[in-house]
């Protein structure tokens, strides 16, 4: 049982620690191929890592102690949410405590680190960009928590554990509710990950930048642990996003053809959905930061309409 | 058979797409997507009337798809796209007293009010779940979101898209009344051709200056040159 | 089968303004086509033994008598439209080729008018008044100004989402006799027949539903938004047709409707539905008259508020109130038409609206001694003169409404006496005023086709007032028989 929660916990942070960077590279090469450039190369990831974990980290003259601990803070929250969503190999039975709650309030505590970092440095890109990520959070957290309180309306219980495991027993096209679902947890993707009609990740534009402007003040290991700990952020959210629509092919028991085959279709279906981001990114412009609210609302508006037809059906 | 346990599955999904369409035509914000959202919604009915065959085995409602399919999936949206092209506007951002987040909010309050009331007056005569609950429930409700756009939509085009959504609504909702005689389905469609005719030629002349229009007029040949209709 | 006559009648004046080209056989079609529907009706009123059971048609002294309402108020205006249009055309106003639409059209209105009146099915009766708004705003948009066009799309969209609504209640009303039949209905006569037994819900919502339609097309508040506008900016022709006759279609409906309701177990809120919203339309409608400053927009006004005391009575619901509800309704409609055509000849002789917005009108009884006279003698009606026939119906109602409260009688009386201010300020004011020597404009011989109509109307609005004509009585008891409600007067 111990053994068996170890290997689970070992297994599923080290497959979302080593396939996060691919993700974010697929994306910016689907962008860059959209937009008619070569775009970096799908490893590029792991080697801009290696680089800057190689390069000296630099503190502002007025950083206080948050500056120091928070790049290993949010990292290692991050992987203890990583451990609550088993990615392609659910367990028999529940070996850790994944209450979907808890996954909710470790997101938002990773936020609050950043944006506590963004102030710290005493800049006033950091600043801007805390006080942007916070009124941004403060809008879209009502939206999140009725989007998961629908999907624990849909499947039944609270622990992220059965929810995946009620997925792969539904069969998605025969209920609405789920195919209904998608859309509200996909916008929380490119919500969550600071993506283009939001913000734009790629952009140091002060008049639009969120979450690069509270990472302006990092460097070297800090800033790779904090590009990390993004790419990890997005792996979970797309993880719950995958394993409720289309379960097929995740490892129920402990053998290795199992879990090989599931870890390759979670890298294909992970692969897929990174190109629909994408392509999604690249057909939208950057909204104002006033109209983001209309996005949002399609998200909440969504998910009370599966809560109100799962009472109705 | 295997088709009567799939249609009534089948019949909600659509229906729920339905609602979904709805939502999508208060927010969308590009007129393009406005006529598909429609075309799209009435292609659900379509479907749902196919379902009640598999169903009711009414075989009236294969004419009421077939009527729909012509009228709205093709025709309707093909005659405001040829209105679309000559007035040259691609976007509605205009709206009055409400915008889309609000009226997205308002009409789930919409769906929940309607649904409390018909469970509550019709809960005697129809079980929660039967099929005429539901229509009616979701008829109703696509009626009063179509409603919705009307209002909060300036451009004259775009009320006449939420002016049809409401109408589908209304056939949503008569299609789970399956008795009702076709001719009146049949009667209805004409009236809204008649009307989306209408209203578009009004919505070419509302947005130019009269000489325009008029030109506008000759144009759609609907003038012809010693006068009267053509 | 003489009823068939009508359908008839229609396509031949339909296919002939279709083929003749000229101006002058247009008008004359357009007049002959009301004048014959008139005939056909009064034929059928003083010969009841010729009513048959035909499928098609409903005709029973209700429908009669609407329908005669309506052919009158489209002879005259045919006849009025004469004089009218052919001055529009003159001045340029309207396009000459736009006046193969009007004539079609207008006759097209009142083929669809008789058809709705008559059908015996409500999906048809809906169908039939849709396409009233319809064609009544290819009419009121004739003129192809902004500001025309404008006011029919309102009218369009108020009306037609409306009736959308009633379209529901109608699937509703079909279920509900589903139910309690087995085989559903949409037959008037057969509803009736099968109301008592009715779930009540069902029948409540469908009865909400419908009123919501058919009270937009009467312009009840609060769905009368459209009907100021449209009614003030149409051509004075139109105007008096959409206030006389196709705002009755929906009274017609609801009239109806509430006789449904009347065997069924809800006819106590439907009552109080009524009342309500009546109660709120006259008071909008006749505190909102104390600041207009154009003639039309005020009669229109007036339109609404006459809509809702009609309502009233149809709310109180005991024959006597019905009955005087009717007699209402074939008064106001002379009254306003008349009133509607006086504007029209005043509209022609200062060219109202003016760009500044507000009618200019001056020397009146010098320029337009012949329009002053008969806009007074249509005020005095619309107050409620004695002679006039709004008198009789005003007192009739009020009377049966104090059976209910007395407060309604007390309130509405308050109002109308806000209505009789607001038509005094308008009208007194303007009487004085004078243009400076030689700056007037020259003076508009109206012709007599404008004429004769309006002093046709204001004679027989003074015959009903004021002689019981021999079985009137009769046939308007008979009438309100036929809704469903008892006979004792």
């Amino acid at each position: 049982m111990i053994g068996e929660s170890f290997i689970f916990a070992l297994l599923n942070v080290a497959f979302v620690l080593v396939i996060s960077p691919f993700f974010m590279m697929v994306i910016k090469k689907v962008k860059a191929r959209v937009q008619g450039r070569q775009g970096p190369h799908l490893l590029q990831g792991y080697y801009n890592l290696a680089k800057l974990f190689r390069k000296e980290t630099l503190y502002s003259e007025y950083a206080g102690c948050i500056s120091r601990i928070a790049p290993y803070a949010a990292l290692s929250i991050l992987l203890v949410a990583a451990i609550m969503v088993p990615l392609f190999w659910i367990p028999e039975q529940e070996l850790v405590t994944a209450n979907i709650i808890v996954f909710l309030y470790l997101l938002v505590a990773g936020r609050l680190l950043i944006a506590l970092l963004g102030l710290d440095a005493a800049s006033t890109f950091g600043g801007m960009g805390s006080s942007r990520e916070m009124s941004l959070s403060a809008i879209i957290e009502p939206v999140t928590v009725v989007v998961f309180a629908a999907l624990v309306y849909v499947t039944g219980s609270f622990s992220i554990h059965d929810i995946f495991r009620t997925a792969t027993t539904i069969f998605p096209a025969y209920n609405p509710t789920v195919l209904l679902l998608s859309v509200p947890l996909f916008i929380l993707i490119i919500v969550e990950t600071g993506r283009v009609p939001v913000d734009n990740p790629e952009t140091h534009l002060e008049l639009t930048m969120v979450h690069e402007g509270m990472l302006l003040d990092t460097s070297g290991r800090n800033l790779a642990l904090f590009e990390l700990s993004h790419a990890v952020k997005q792996t979970l959210l797309m993880a719950i996003l995958l394993n409720i629509i289309v379960p097929a092919g995740i490892a129920l028991e402990l053998s290795v053809g199992a879990l090989i085959l599931g870890g390759v279709l979670f890298l294909l279906k992970g692969t897929v959905l990174c190109v629909i981001i994408g392509l999604f990114e690249s057909a939208y412009a950057k909204m104002r930061f006033f109209q983001i609210p209309n996005l949002f609302m399609i998200a909440f508006f969504f998910s009370i309409l599966t809560i109100f037809i799962e009472v109705m059906l | 058979m295997i088709l009567n346990d799939v249609a009534p599955v089948w019949i909600r999904i659509c229906l729920i797409l339905v609602l979904v369409s709805g939502g999508f035509l208060l927010s969308s914000r590009s007129l393009k997507n406005l006529v598909r959202t429609y075309q799209f919604q009435s292609f659900l009915l379509v479907l749902i009337a196919l379902g009640l065959v598999v169903l009711e085995e009414h075989t009236i409602l294969l004419l009421v798809a077939a009527l729909t399919v012509v009228s709205k999936v093709w025709g309707i949206p093909a005659c405001i796209r040829l209105i679309q092209e000559r007035i040259h506007i691609q976007q509605d951002l205009k709206f009055s007293y409400l915008r889309p987040p609000g009226a997205l909010m308002l009409s789930i309050l919409i769906i929940l009010l309607v649904y409390i009331t018909f469970a509550q007056i019709l809960e005697k005569l129809y079980a929660a779940s039967s099929l005429f609950f539901l229509g009616s429930v979701i008829g109703v409700s696509l009626v009063l979101m179509g409603l919705l756009a009307v209002c909060i939509r300036r451009m004259a085009i775009s009320k006449v898209i939420g002016y049809l959504s409401m109408e589908n609504g209304v056939l949503a909702f008569g299609l789970f009344v399956t008795e009702l005689p076709f001719f009146i389905e049949f009667v209805i469609v004409i009236d809204l051709i008649i009307l989306v005719l209408l209203t578009s030629i009004m919505t070419v002349g509302i947005d130019s200056s009269i000489e325009e229009y008029k030109s506008r007029l000759e144009e759609f040949h609907l003038l012809s040159e010693e006068g009267g209709i053509a | 089968m003489i009823a068939v006559l009508y359908p008839v009648v229609a396509m031949v004046i339909l296919l002939l303004q279709l083929l003749l080209r000229t101006h002058r056989s247009l008008s004359l079609l357009g007049v002959i086509h009301p004048v014959i529907s008139l005939i056909i009706t009064l034929y059928f009123i003083v010969s009841p033994g010729i009513w048959d059971d035909s499928p098609f048609f409903l005709i029973d002294h209700m429908s009669l008598f609407v329908m005669l309402t309506t052919s009158i108020i489209f002879a005259a205006a045919a006849l009025y439209a004469v004089g009218y249009i052919d001055g529009l055309v003159r001045s340029g106003d309207l396009e000459k080729r736009s006046l193969r639409i009007f004539y079609f059209g207008f006759s097209f209105l009142l083929a669809a008018t008789t058809m709705a009146i008559f059908t015996p099915n409500i999906a048809l009766f809906w169908i039939c008044a849709e396409l009233t708004t319809v064609l009544s705003a290819v009419l009121i948009a004739i003129l192809a100004l902004r500001a025309t066009i404008d006011a029919s799309l309102k009218y369009i969209f108020i009306c037609s989402t409306s009736m959308l609504f009633s379209f529901i209640g109608i699937i509703f009303l079909f279920e509900a006799v589903r139910n309690k039949t087995g085989v559903g209905s949409l037959l008037w006569t057969e509803i009736v027949d099968e109301a008592a037994g009715l779930d009540s819900g069902m029948v409540f919502i469908a009865f909400v539903f419908f009123f919501i339609g058919f009270a937009a097309k009467s312009g009840i508040v609060p769905f009368h938004t459209w009907l100021p506008l449209a009614h003030a900016k149409a051509p004075s022709a139109v105007s008096a047709v959409l206030s006389g006759a196709i705002l009755n279609i929906g009274m017609y409906g609801i009239l109806r409707m509430t006789g449904i309701m009347k065997e069924t177990g809800v006819f106590g809120q439907v009552s109080v539905l009524l009342i309500v919203f009546a109660m709120i339309t006259i008071s909008v409608a006749c505190l909102s008259m104390l600041r207009q400053k154009k003639l039309k927009t005020l009669i229109a006004f007036s339109s609404i508020e006459n809509m809702g005391f009609i309502l009233l009575g149809i709310g109180i619901g005991s024959p006597v109130a019905l009955f005087w509800a009717l007699f209402h309704m074939l008064s106001h409609s002379c009254i306003k038409a008349g009133l509607f055509f006086s504007a029209g000849i005043l509209h022609r002789q200062y060219k109202v609206p003016t760009r500044t917005g507000e009618d200019e009108i001056g020397d009146l009884l010098l320029l337009q001694p012949f329009a002053a006279v008969t806009v007074m003698a249509g005020c005095a009606a619309l107050i409620g003169m004695p002679l006039f026939p709004l008198f009789l119906s005003k007192v009739g109602i009020l009377l049966a409404a104090a059976a209910i409260s007395v407060w309604i009688p007390a309130i509405v009386l308050l109002l109308f006496a806000c209505a009789g201010v607001a038509l005094l300020r308008f009208y007194l004011p303007v009487m004085a005023v004078r243009f400076p020597a030689g700056e007037g404009p020259v003076p508009y011989t109206a012709p007599l086709s404008m004429k004769v109509p309006i002093v046709l109307l204001l004679l027989l609005s003074i015959m009903i007032g004021t002689v019981m004509i021999p079985g009137e009585e009769a046939f308007l008891a008979a009438a309100v028989a036929d809704l469903g409600f008892g006979v004792q007067l």
